[in-house]
């Protein structure tokens, strides 16, 4: 028996090794990169200079981490980063699922309004209201704090309408179901609304938490010293000090700040799974 | 337990200029089992989630037990709901979504574990109480979700087409389950579907509406027998009725062939042509004899059996002039042990006291 291969089949494997070829091109867009930071941040320093380049760093040092150290109060920029992520996360999650779920499901005068303005805010580029923010935040007393970093970062437009449209993508069936349950907002909200959009708010909190830890212009305006700098401003610094003759703690530094947010994707992105309303309607 | 009036209850949509239920008037009675019943978009829906305040009152009341509920929220109206897709919350196992409401409403907890162990004992669920609605068939979702209702114990239950996503035979054996299970609670039930059969087998009375507006109300028989307009003649009833339009009127008879003439009622006199409504099963073959202006003759065009019975498409001869029925044929319903067969010709007999008449605007004449 000779196998035979119908045409569409064929076709379709050449699709798919197109596919993979597109694949890999993109994976080295983005890893080459990464791969490129990781190994000279391994290598001794003439050897991050030398041509032609060096795929794998010989001989192995880990110099440049303890540099880091040295250069820069690395620790307690660390710290800072996580107290401004941590607040900012939870800031801009429980808004943004509170002000989501208002929006998507009481009935309130303006209600489209409010929507139009969120929507609105999200197209004014941060830039622009910097100038402004400064002023108020200077007048307040605020640089030099975490409050100064924090309170005008806690905005959650995106938020609000990435968790609104999901809230709208639920069987309203269900909405109604737990309205009848004679269950409150609160109520609703926890037991009945949450626990079908769990992948929605996972992907919304993941992308809340890079977005803060990588906050870089307005940290560097409010901070004066590494008493309240986060770790982007803290690298920045090390440039200045290190970077043009000396690369390795620089990049040593970076994969340092990348690696804590590496884990938090790892752990969360499995959770990101579909079909949490499965069994809910129909049969 | 309670009485459900609506009083002029009217629904406008916005973005609408026809209201979706103009100014129903309906009384249910205590304990009753209401069906409500039309083709889709006929309002039937809205109207029940008018009763069970999902859905706003443009104009005119809902009264639950004497009380103006209009105005309330589906929380205060003590009504249970069983929706079309069962709306079962897909994180609680079974057991927790039919005590979620008794949780709600701050019930105690050991009145909730024994009422939702009586709830669950009475519709079987006793095995599945730990499972999560994913794990469970169309057909125990859709007992779950009866019995989110009658743990509540509510004053009305609503239930809006709850059988209409199960396959066709556990449909209809939930169909008598529910049927027997409202018996046996006694709760006021509105039920809505777009199926006459469900209609006719399950409700004490029957509302047929139709483009928002009512057009009848009474028991299965009433509507089958003296149905009100044609629209309500040809929805009740499958197959559907034959109807013959434009039948002239000769000496107080509507002539609908010359060895076919159906006296007309009282009412019907001054009226020059009228719509006739034969129901497939009003008509057997005739023998020899010539009749009593009870005959039509009829070629078969075709025969469908249904195992039971056997009805006949047949396309009628010497109609009078003018008239014209509705439909590529009529249907009627035979004998299977006949022996008919296509391309026939037969004499059938109808039964003229059986015959519907209606005035040229479809209004029944009686």
């Amino acid at each position: 028996m000779t196998a035979v291969q119908a045409p569409a089949e064929r076709s379709s494997r050449l699709s798919r090794a197109g596919g993979y070829a597109g694949l890999l091109l993109v994976v080295l867009v983005v890893a080459l990169p990464l791969y490129w930071i990781l190994i000279s941040s391994l290598k001794e320093r003439p050897d991050i200079y030398t041509v032609p380049v060096g795929w794998f760093p010989d001989p192995l040092t880990v110099d440049n981490y303890s540099a880091v150290g040295s250069g820069v109060a690395f620790t307690d920029y660390l710290r800072n980063s996580i107290i401004i992520t941590a607040s900012l996360t939870v800031i801009q999650v429980v808004l943004g699922v509170l002000s989501a779920y208002a929006l998507a499901f009481l009935r309130f005068p303006g209600r489209s309004l409010v929507l139009l303005f969120v929507i609105g805010s999200l197209m004014v580029p941060n830039q622009i209201t910097v100038i402004s923010n400064y002023a108020l935040v200077a007048q307040l007393g605020w640089r030099n704090t975490f409050t100064g970093i924090i309170v005008p970062l806690a905005g959650v437009a995106f938020g609000t309408f990435l968790m609104r449209n999901h809230f709208l993508s639920l069987p309203r069936e269900i909405i109604e179901a737990a309205e009848m349950d004679a269950a409150g907002p609160l109520r609703m909200l926890w037991r009945v609304v949450l626990p079908m959009s769990w992948p929605t708010l996972i992907a919304f909190t993941l992308i809340t938490i890079v977005n803060e830890w990588n906050q870089y212009l307005w940290p560097l305006l409010m901070a004066d010293d590494a008493s309240v700098a986060p770790l982007p401003v803290g690298l920045a610094q090390l440039q200045d000090t290190q970077g043009l003759t000396n690369w390795g703690p620089v990049l040593a530094g970076t994969v340092l700040t990348m690696l804590p947010i590496l884990l938090i994707f790892l752990a969360l992105q499995r959770h990101m799974i579909k079909g949490l309303t499965a069994g809910a309607v129909k049969g | 337990m309670a009485a459900v009036t609506f009083e002029g209850a009217t629904r406008t949509f916005p973005q609408s200029d026809r209201p979706a239920v103009d100014a129903l008037d309906l009384g249910i009675g205590d304990g009753e089992f209401m069906v409500v019943v039309g083709p889709s978009g006929c309002g039937k829906s809205t109207s029940l989630r008018m009763l069970a305040g999902l859905e706003p009152v443009s104009s005119g009341r809902v009264l639950i037990d004497g009380v103006d509920v209009t105005g309330h929220r589906p929380r205060d109206r003590d009504v249970a709901m069983v929706f079309q897709g069962y709306a079962l919350y897909p994180s609680m196992t079974a057991g927790e979504n039919m005590a979620f409401a008794l949780r709600n409403l701050g019930v105690g907890a050991d009145e909730i574990r024994t009422r939702v162990a009586e709830a669950a004992r009475i519709l079987q669920l006793e095995e599945l109480l730990d499972r999560k609605p994913a794990k469970l068939s169309g057909g125990q979702r859709q007992r779950v979700a009866m019995g989110r209702a009658i743990v509540r114990d509510p004053k009305v239950f609503c239930m809006d087409e709850p059988l209409s996503n199960l396959d066709a035979k556990l449909r209809v054996s939930t169909r008598a389950e529910i049927a027997a299970l409202q018996k046996r609670l006694g709760t006021t039930t509105v039920y809505v579907t777009h199926d006459q059969t469900e209609a006719m087998t399950m409700g004490d009375r029957v509302v047929v509406l139709r483009d928002g507006r009512l057009q009848q109300i009474g028991t299965p028989a009433e509507l089958y027998e003296r149905p009100v307009n044609t629209f309500v003649a040809g929805f009740i009833g499958s197959p559907s009725i034959n109807l013959l339009d434009r039948v002239p009127v000769r000496d107080g008879r509507a002539v609908v062939a010359g060895s076919l003439r159906i006296a007309l009622p009282a009412a019907g006199a001054g009226l020059a042509s009228v719509t006739v409504g034969v129901r497939p099963e009003g008509v057997d073959v005739a023998g020899s004899d010539p009749g009593a202006g009870d005959r039509l003759t009829a070629r078969v065009l075709r025969v469908e059996r249904t195992g039971a019975e056997l009805f006949a498409l047949v396309e009628p001869l010497g109609l009078t002039d003018g008239v014209g029925h509705r439909g590529d044929h009529l249907v009627v319903r035979l004998d299977k042990r006949l022996g008919v067969h296509e391309g026939m010709e037969l004499t059938l007999r109808v039964h003229l006291d059986e015959a519907l008449v209606f005035d040229p605007e479809g209004i029944a004449v009686r």
